[in-house]
């Protein structure tokens, strides 16, 4: 068994004994995915509140479905349909607030706003949203949910974003050869 | 944490090697600004970690059936918001229909439970220490109703009055 097997049997057995109302395995459950779920928000541009919202009744229709999921291994999979579905109904709904990235952008430049990681210095993580900003909505919403952590399987992004799992490899090269296009023509190497 | 990135990698050929490496380096920038300006919310990650609390006990889940808001065109039509959005939920024969009709930041809820008759439908909303307890109402005969919620996932629970299963409907965000 590699250790993908193992973790895929792992998350069955949480999935099972979420079913049977165990809150310890439900939590794992959300600490593996949330990152995912919120990456999958955030790349059909959901704002703070309706991201919320649709993060919440993701994790609803698990619970309600617990019970009847027939792949309980590919979860993460699921997990990540579900949060699509739920964002275009509320990009269907028609009644946003402002679009998430202005609230990203805002969030950057209030230095209280933001844990600071070391890797990321505030200046570069202005640049780096901005020229995130500057790709194509594919491009864009493709490297968001990349971006989730922990990283997610191609089959979860590929279920994130209704793209087909072999195009995943080839578009994820070329968006991240016009992102670095974009940070060198603010002066950052990439 | 996870080595389920390694899922959809293209495998050992000639395009892997400087390049690959580079991406990976620049990947990690990016989920480093993605973990350190927008991560989930930690009242966010709480409030999902109680969802657990509505796991279906006693009840049929009526599947949603249909979402007229899914049936319109593509993203990006606003017309939707002026229209009245249409819901079905089915269980077995049991059936949930429901109107949502906007009104400013509240919901109103038109709708019937079938097979027509005195039902008690009970509007749940997921636990937030704000906001009131659920709310209960008695159809008519015809199991006819009507609510006014707020904005926000919910889920109405069906009790027919002449016993049977009761039916809880799918969770929608109106």
């Amino acid at each position: 068994m590699t250790g993908t097997d193992l973790d895929r049997a792992a998350v069955a057995e949480d999935v099972l004994a979420a079913s049977g109302g165990d809150q310890a395995a439900f939590d794992r459950l959300i600490e593996r995915y949330a990152g995912l779920v919120w990456s999958v928000l955030r790349a059909h541009r959901l704002a703070d509140a309706d991201a919320q919202d649709v993060f919440q009744t993701t994790w609803l229709r698990l619970v309600e479905h617990l019970d009847r999921i027939r792949e309980p291994r590919a979860v993460g999979g699921w997990l990540a349909t579900t949060a699509r579905h739920e964002s275009l109904r509320v990009l269907r709904r028609g009644e946003r607030s402002r679009p998430a990235a202005e609230e990203e952008l805002d969030a950057i430049e209030d230095p209280g706003a933001g844990i600071e990681v070391d890797l990321v210095d505030a200046d570069e993580a202005a640049a780096l949203w901005a020229a995130l900003e500057e790709l194509d909505d594919r491009c864009r919403s493709l490297l968001r949910v990349l971006m989730a952590d922990p990283p997610p399987a191609y089959e979860q992004v590929a279920a994130a974003l209704d793209m087909p799992i072999g195009s995943i490899g080839p578009t994820r090269r070329r968006c991240l050869g016009r992102l670095r296009e974009h940070l060198r023509t603010r002066g950052i190497t990439a | 944490m996870s080595d389920e990135a390694q899922g959809g990698e293209g495998g050992g050929d000639v395009t892997r090697g400087h390049d690959e490496q580079l991406d990976e380096e620049l990947l990690a920038r990016l989920r480093a600004l993605a973990t350190g300006h927008d991560p989930v919310p930690d009242d966010t990650v709480l409030a999902a970690r109680s969802m657990l609390a509505h796991l279906r006990l006693d009840a049929e889940l009526a599947e949603l059936t249909l979402d007229s808001f899914e049936a319109t065109e593509p993203a990006g039509v606003r017309s939707a918001a002026l229209a009245t959005r249409r819901l079905s939920f089915r269980a077995g024969d049991r059936e949930v229909e429901i109107e949502v009709v906007t009104e400013r930041d509240r919901r109103r809820l038109v709708g019937q439970c079938l097979p027509a008759g005195a039902v008690r439908v009970t509007v749940e909303r997921p636990h937030r220490p704000e906001q009131p307890g659920p709310a209960t109402t008695e159809t008519d005969d015809l199991g006819r109703f009507a609510l006014t919620v707020p904005t926000g996932p919910l889920r109405l629970r069906c009790v027919w009055s002449d016993g049977g299963a009761a039916v809880e409907t799918a969770w929608v965000s109106v």
